[in-house]
């Protein structure tokens, strides 16, 4: 399956799709294909997941803007609850949404999430310049990464089926989601950008992720994009980090 | 790769200014040129009430927006003293519960003449690069204004003539003695064809649709917003295998679309194989498009995307009407064209030169289909078509 994350194909789909159109005669039809939410990586940020419908032209967009402090435009993580620790055998899911929330735990909003600490300005950098290695503390832990490309985090197993790259899709239209995981040292071990709200850690995933040094440190930057270009006002904003601990079940 | 983005069909914005009939026969002494500037500014202090990260719509700077001109506009914009036998208004086509449209194929004047093709939603008209279904040069809402007020083919408010008429029953009325006072305080005659221009337009940059479903999920950051189906549905519109997003993309869901600050102003006009008259690429009389305006035999057929914000409002579609439903809709662009087998206007749109790369075809499941269809109700915006600030204020205060 990993072969299939060989970097962007869109051209390629555009010259075989109307070679494909051909074969089946005139006004040819070509199948939608059922992939259309796949998940794809992308060789400039080799660390990064990228969502349906999201690309690396707006990623690089959304990391080179200054953000902007809007608590009411930031993403708020609602699951899981800050905090939290537990074994990798539990499922552990990311959701989030703009806006302070009821099911934002307002203790730690009191609590002042938007400090200088919180921010993620002036920390490692969010995102590992591309280069062979990439998530350094994960790596080498890598339970399947064998039988892979070695640029590619085992994590990346969990996105069954990944087919399709996406990393040059279709433009961004709407608001569009970073989300950073670091370790206890603020390497960013797993990263999404995604026009969702929520994103599932697959099992293999959560075993990396707890051989890293603990708590993991989660946030959400966000901006609103029109075409790839993020709009007048349009941000980006960045999210308060919530802390969750990985245990590995004895 | 970015380049594939840009239709081959597409077409830069002509520079060479042509005339619009209608303009001249408004060209009266008495009245000053109408404002025709697009430079932005104007609307920089101005509330638009937009939600975060919206950008604000383009204001000519020789027409900055104020409260006030906007409250004129829509008295203006809802008074049947703007046609000369006093039956229709704008909002006669361009009716609020419908999204600013009227419902019809084709409209019909306050003299009985059809006009050529259907009204057009006004939401977020003031977005828009180019005005009307395939016009690159009518750029200003200021000079659109007057095309259904003094047009003669076909007449629709009938005042081609007749201005000195309209400006006297306007100052006639005590309530537009005060509106227009307030509207333009600095100016001495404020009865005047560029006031009424200028206050209509300014109001029609507030017709502004940012509040429906979709935005709530896609803008709003509101995972609740949106129900899966139509969450499917938006992955498909901005696939490749559809290529919806390459003519109705960005947050108008037009490619005609231009905000405060746009550097690049594109005007893209696209055929998308709905006509093939006698196998020759040509389009029904006289709805050819942007032919019409250049003679270019590669402009045949060639229409502006529209906004499919509200769509499921604004039935029938495309710019003759000729389909009734989404669903019509949808199988025209999965068959890559149509194909009229019979009458005046056969031949198989499929196979028009001028087609667009993009109209290539495809094949939706049943749940693809219904998918793609939420996805676009998602887009009706009840704020619209409900706001009292854009409702006829002569029977609601
Ligand atoms: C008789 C019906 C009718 C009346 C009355 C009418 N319109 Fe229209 N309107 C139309 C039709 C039809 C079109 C499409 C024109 C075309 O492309 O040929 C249109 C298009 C428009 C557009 C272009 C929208 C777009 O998306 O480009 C604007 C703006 C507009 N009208 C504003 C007005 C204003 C302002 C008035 C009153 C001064 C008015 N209309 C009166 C039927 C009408
Ligand atoms: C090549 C550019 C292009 C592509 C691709 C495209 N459209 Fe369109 N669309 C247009 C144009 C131009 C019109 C107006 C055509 C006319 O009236 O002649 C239009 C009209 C429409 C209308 C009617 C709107 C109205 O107010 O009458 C709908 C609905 C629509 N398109 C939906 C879609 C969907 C869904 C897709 C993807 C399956 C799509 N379009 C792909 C250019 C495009």
């Amino acid at each position: 399956m990993i072969d299939h994350l060989t970097p962007p194909t869109r051209l390629v789909r555009r010259l075989v799709a109307p070679a494909l159109a051909s074969v089946l005669g005139f006004a040819a039809v070509h199948l939608v294909a059922a992939c259309v939410d796949h998940e794809s990586t992308s060789p400039e940020f080799p660390g990064v997941i990228f969502g349906a419908q999201t690309n690396d032209d707006a990623l690089r967009t959304l990391l080179e803007t200054l953000p902007v402090e809007d608590p009411t435009q930031a993403a708020y993580l609602t699951s899981p609850m800050t905090g939290i620790a537990q074994p990798t055998t539990l499922p552990l899911t990311f959701k989030w949404r703009v806006g302070p929330s009821s099911s934002w735990n307002g203790r730690e909003r009191r609590e002042g999430r938007f400090t200088a600490r919180d921010s993620l300005a002036g920390r490692a950098p969010l995102v590992a310049p591309a280069g062979p290695t990439l998530l350094p503390h994960a790596a080498p832990h890598a339970r399947r990464a064998s039988t892979a490309d070695s640029r590619f985090p085992a994590w990346l197993h969990d996105l069954a089926p990944v087919s399709v790259a996406h990393a040059h899709g279709s433009p961004i239209n709407g608001r569009a989601y970073f989300l950073v995981v670091t370790d206890a040292n603020g390497e960013p071990v797993y990263q999404v950008f995604t026009l969702g709200f929520e994103n599932v850690l697959g099992e293999s995933t959560r075993e990396e992720l707890a051989l890293v040094p603990q708590p993991l440190r989660a946030s959400v930057l966000n901006a609103v994009f029109d075409n790839d270009a993020i709009i007048p006002g349009g941000g980006p904003w960045r999210g308060p980090a919530i802390d969750v601990t990985l245990t590995i079940a004895p | 790769m970015r380049d594939l983005h840009r239709d081959v069909n597409g077409r830069r914005a002509l520079t060479v200014a042509l005339a619009i009939g209608a303009l001249a026969a408004c060209g009266g002494d008495s009245t000053e040129p109408p404002p025709t500037t697009t430079t932005s500014g104007g609307g920089t202090t101005f509330d638009f009430g937009l939600p975060p990260g919206v950008p604000k719509p383009r204001v000519p700077a020789d027409n900055p927006m104020t409260p006030e001109k906007v409250e004129l506009g829509r008295h203006l914009f809802h008074d049947t003293r703007l046609s000369l036998n006093e039956t229709q208004s704008c909002a006669s086509c361009h009716l609020q519960g419908k999204a600013f449209t009227d419902g019809r194929a084709t409209s019909v004047g306050s003299t009985g003449d059809a006009t050529p093709r259907g009204s057009m939603s006004l939401a977020n008209v003031g977005y828009l690069t180019t005005l009307t279904w395939a016009n690159p040069v009518l750029v200003a809402l200021e000079d659109q204004a007057l095309v259904p007020m003094f047009g003669e083919d076909p007449v629709e408010l009938g005042l081609s003539g007749n201005e000195q008429t309209l400006l006297d029953r306007l100052a006639a009325d005590p309530r537009y003695a005060t509106l227009f006072a307030a509207a333009y305080p600095d100016e001495a005659e404020p009865f005047s064809l560029a006031s009424v221009v200028r206050a209509i337009a300014s109001f029609e940059r507030t017709i502004l649709s940012f509040s429906s479903p979709y935005d709530r999920y896609a803008y709003g950051g509101d995972p609740d917003a949106l129900d899966a189906s139509a969450k499917r549905g938006r992955d498909l519109f901005f696939s490749e295998e559809l290529e919806c997003f390459h003519c109705h993309g960005g947050f108008n869901f037009s490619d005609s679309t231009a905000h405060d600050g746009t550097a690049i102003i594109e005007t893209m006009f696209h055929n998308t194989g709905l006509y093939n008259v006698g196998g020759t690429g040509a389009y029904p009389e006289p709805n050819t498009g942007v032919f019409a305006i250049t003679g270019l035999a590669s402009d045949m057929g060639r229409f502006r995307a529209p906004t499919l914000r509200n769509v499921a409002l604004t039935a029938p579609y495309m710019h003759d009407g000729s389909m009734a439903t989404l669903d019509e809709v949808l199988d025209h662009y999965a068959a890559g064209g149509r194909n009229v087998a019979s009458g005046p206007n056969a031949g198989d749109g499929r196979l028009n030169p001028n087609k667009s790369e993009f109209l290539h075809g495809f094949a939706l499941t049943q749940t693809q289909r219904a998918d793609v269809i939420a996805f676009l109700e998602s887009l009706t915006d009840t704020d619209l078509t409900e706001r009292k600030r854009l409702s006829d204020p002569w029977t609601t205060p």
